[in-house]
């Protein structure tokens, strides 16, 4: 029984754990920009793939992965700027059904464009560091705890950010009233772009981190995305703690349930689970009604 | 002439040209022609919902590719009559819808996309893993049987030809029916819905039971059409399940035109002749239409022929 605990299980639950964070670091952006701008954003899903594109063509320059993690922040960051600034930001008021059916116009423009750069093969990434580590009396490879410690730092700095600072404070206040914070002087479009582009860094982040581990493909995005949106509507549109729940329940859940039953059937009750949340309680855990 | 002369006669100008295309087309492109046809019926079936109520379902290829692996099931399976299938593919499909709908429709916008998401993602998922339905490679070989006709009249389908006149016969029925759906009170009252739900229901209408009642028609013609399309392909596989599927067939109402009954007929043109000609040229043609699509969208929110038509009525 012990043996199945230590070999079995925890390398399991840490393998959830580390997929969870990872979704979690997606679902933030997207929860965030929801509860903030009204707009769901199809094509974060790019954000985070080309994060991983970016980070891959920079090693073949720099082969120093931070480095690379670097720049395909910094170009994730600009690219999704650049998207706000000027497609975004013209179009504010309209229905999020309108931003949702655009997002997917340009999700689609965004897939096809990296398969027309990068083409349309599975690229490998090498992790900065191989061997394993033995923790908690098992034996599990450095880098993925690494991923772990890295996104649960990245989590955490959001949190303060966001709970503890000024900036957050105007964010949560624009997400709560934008018009009042206009009248009291504050420029809500910046606070608007500011917000898209830490979200759209975060998941370009995660693209860099889990390329190693999950390979670097033109809709890895689209497969990661309606996982994202699953948690991001079971955790609250809008809620960051609601997101980060979700994120690990459906990531640990994924991983154990992948025990005992095949992967597709596992995502089904993923998202027969998602069906029953939105009939029980349809704003999601934590969301606002 | 006046104006009502003149539409009749384009109209009339019009099912000629349909009638004749098919000989003067080569089989290649008759093909093509059947295909647009039954997309933008299922592209049709979708307006309903969308222009009409006002309900985005992102999920709809579900009661497309449910129709087609009941087809596929009644004709490869268990032996039965075109008749059988297409009748079970509506039955089921309905039924599908009344479910659906009993735990969507109580979301509203946003929520009822991601529940239809939801449940086509669900059904994709039971599809690719049942071996009965043939797994992730789907019903192979389904057979083109005979129309039979009371009084013993057989139909013979076989060739593009005169597969082609059945989709046409098909598609003229289905026109008239939403034509009629639409411009009727009911119709009526689902626009309404569209435009101020809860006005709707201070004078005193269910708006569930009438959204239920879109739900309910819209899948009827999605799982119909996509039994034909099966018909046609001779297969039924998991990507007629898949959400890309409902993604471009939403592409396609909104391109051709919301809330007119022929734009995703368009709609349905547009995307299916660039994907077979401009995939030719242009290997990454899925920029193109995305590019379009994201155009659309922002610049013409009625799309292609609904700006068309509104630019036609404005010349009074």
């Amino acid at each position: 029984m012990t043996e199945y605990i230590l070999y079995v299980l925890t390398p399991q639950m840490l393998h959830g754990l580390v997929w969870g964070m990872t979704i979690v670091l997606i679902a933030l952006g997207l929860t965030v920009v929801f509860g903030l701008m009204g707009v769901v954003n199809f094509a974060h899903g790019e954000f985070y793939m080309l994060g991983a594109y970016f980070g891959f063509t920079t090693l073949l320059l720099i082969p120093n992965f931070w480095v690379a993690m670097l720049v395909a922040i910094v170009g994730v960051s600009l690219l999704s700027w650049g998207l706000e600034r000027f497609m975004f930001r013209p179009l504010y008021g309209r229905d999020p059904i309108f931003y949702l059916l655009l997002t997917f116009g340009l999700s689609m423009v965004l897939r096809e464009a990296a398969r027309a750069i990068w083409g349309g093969f599975t690229l490998r990434v090498m992790p900065p560091m191989i061997g394993s580590l033995d923790i908690l009396g098992v034996t599990y490879p450095a880098y993925r705890l690494l991923v772990l410690f890295l996104t649960i730092i990245v989590v955490v700095v959001v949190l303060i950010l966001l709970n503890r600072t000024n900036m957050g404070a105007v964010i949560k206040a624009a997400a709560l009233d934008s018009t009042m914070l206009s009248a009291l002087g504050f420029n809500v479009p910046l606070v608007f772009t500011i917000t898209f582009v830490i979200g759209a860094a975060l998941a370009a982040m995660g693209g860099v981190i889990m390329s190693p581990i999950y390979f670097v493909y033109p809709h890895m995005g689209l497969d990661s995305i309606i996982l994202a949106f699953i948690v991001v509507i079971v955790g609250g549109l809008g809620s960051v703690r609601g997101a980060i729940a979700a994120g690990i329940l459906i990531g640990e859940f994924q991983s154990i349930s992948s025990l005992w039953i095949s992967p597709t059937v596992a995502d089904m009750l993923v998202f027969v689970m998602l069906i029953i949340i939105l009939m029980v309680r349809p704003s999601g855990i934590f969301g606002k009604a | 002439m006046n104006k009502r002369l003149k539409v009749t006669l384009l109209f009339i100008s019009m099912i000629i040209a349909l009638i004749v295309l098919p000989f003067v087309l080569k089989e290649f492109y008759r093909i093509i022609a059947i295909e647009i046809i039954l997309l933008g019926i299922f592209a049709m079936s979708l307006n309903l919902m969308l222009g009409y109520a006002g309900l985005v379902s992102f999920g709809h290829a579900a009661f497309f590719g449910a129709g087609g692996y009941v087809l596929g099931c009644v004709l490869l399976k268990w032996g039965g009559s075109l008749w059988t299938a297409f009748g079970l593919a509506i039955l089921v499909t309905v039924g599908m819808s009344i479910l659906i709908g009993y735990i969507a429709i109580r979301s509203k916008g946003i929520y009822f996309a991601i529940i239809t998401l939801a449940f086509s993602e669900v059904l994709y998922r039971i599809a690719f893993t049942t071996q009965f339905l043939g797994g992730s490679d789907g019903m192979i070989g389904i057979p083109r049987p005979d129309l039979i006709f009371p009084g013993g009249i057989r139909f013979s389908i076989v060739t593009s030809l005169s597969f082609y006149f059945l989709v046409l016969v098909y598609a003229f029925i289905t026109y008239a029916v939403m034509w009629k759906i639409t411009h009727s009170p009911f119709g009526k009252v689902l626009e309404a819905i569209r435009e101020n739900e809860g006005r709707v229901a201070f004078i005193g209408y269910n708006v569930k039971v009438y959204k239920m009642f879109c739900f309910s028609f819209s899948a009827m013609f999605a799982g119909l059409s996509g039994a034909i399309y099966s018909l046609f392909k001779g297969f039924a596989d998991t990507e007629q399940l898949h959400f890309i599927l409902s993604g471009k067939v939403i592409l396609m109402t909104l391109i051709g035109g919301i809330g007119t009954l022929l734009g995703p007929v368009f709609g349905s043109a547009f995307i299916v002749i660039i994907e077979t000609f401009a995939s030719r040229y242009f290997e990454y043609y899925l920029i193109v239409i995305g590019l379009a699509f994201v155009a659309v969208v922002i610049f013409l929110p009625k799309g292609i022929y609904g700006t068309f038509l509104n630019f036609w009525n404005k010349e009074r």
